[in-house]
């Protein structure tokens, strides 16, 4: 079963291309098949960004689930994904 | 107690507007000092405030009357009384769901980043990481 990473963007937005690279570097370091990424205009899905909760961009979410602006840092974003991981490997081998 | 001008000022509507909610008896008969002007209560100022939430929210003046009999008396209330205040309420929370959402959403747009550092709140945070990368070598 697949995670889903997602990156909420906008134009414009300086820190949208640091979290991206961020968000990368992580993804490429768990180097997990189960992670798929992908990433979203918030203007053009504004109803899903509403609905996550996302007050400012950039945003991330994992599995629906949007991770808070602290979350920022390749450690926690790291250690985010790998727990959301290791929970679906918890409920698939159960 | 509060004269008709002041009530008028506060709630932003007209002196005609307050007289003719007592005619229409939405309001039962206002106070009088010596000299026969109305002096509002603070009950009367509730009721008033009532009224024009109410209306704010598109009741007919009917159904605010119909509302202000509740208010008073929920207990004994009428049930069709009570069955239009459950609706109108029904119709409030689904009135409440849009506005927030709409809310959400011109605040969101309205935080979005800009070009400039001015606009990104979260850029400090970002910023703090590579920080932190550096340090963790």
């Amino acid at each position: 079963m697949p995670v889903q990473v997602e990156l909420l963007t906008a134009n414009g937005c300086g820190a949208c291309q640091r979290a991206r690279a961020l968000l990368a570097e992580v993804i490429g370091e768990l180097d997990d098949p189960r992670l798929e990424y992908r990433e979203l205009d918030l203007v053009a899905e504004i109803d899903y960004a509403v609905q996550l909760g996302v007050t400012a961009s950039p945003a991330v979410a994992v599995d629906g689930q949007l991770l808070p602006p602290a979350f920022f840092t390749r450690k926690k974003l790291r250690a985010a994904i790998a727990a959301r991981l290791e929970s679906l490997h918890r409920e698939t081998h159960r | 107690m509060k004269r008709i001008g002041e009530v008028a000022a506060a709630l932003g509507v007209g002196v005609d507007t307050l007289r003719y909610y007592e005619k229409i008896r939405l309001l039962p008969a206002v106070a009088r000092d010596g000299a026969g002007l109305r002096l509002y209560s603070e009950k009367d100022l509730s009721r008033l405030r009532f009224i024009r939430r109410a209306q704010k929210m598109g009741f007919s003046l009917e159904e605010i009357s119909r509302l202000l009999e509740f208010r008073e008396n929920p207990q004994g209330a009428k049930p069709q009384v009570r069955r239009l205040a459950q609706a109108k309420l029904e119709q409030l929370e689904a009135s409440l769901a849009d506005l927030a959402h709409l809310r959400d959403e011109l605040r969101l747009l309205t935080s979005l980043c800009r070009a400039d550092v001015d606009g990104c709140p979260i850029l400090q945070n970002i910023e703090g990481n590579h920080e932190e990368r550096e340090q963790n070598g």
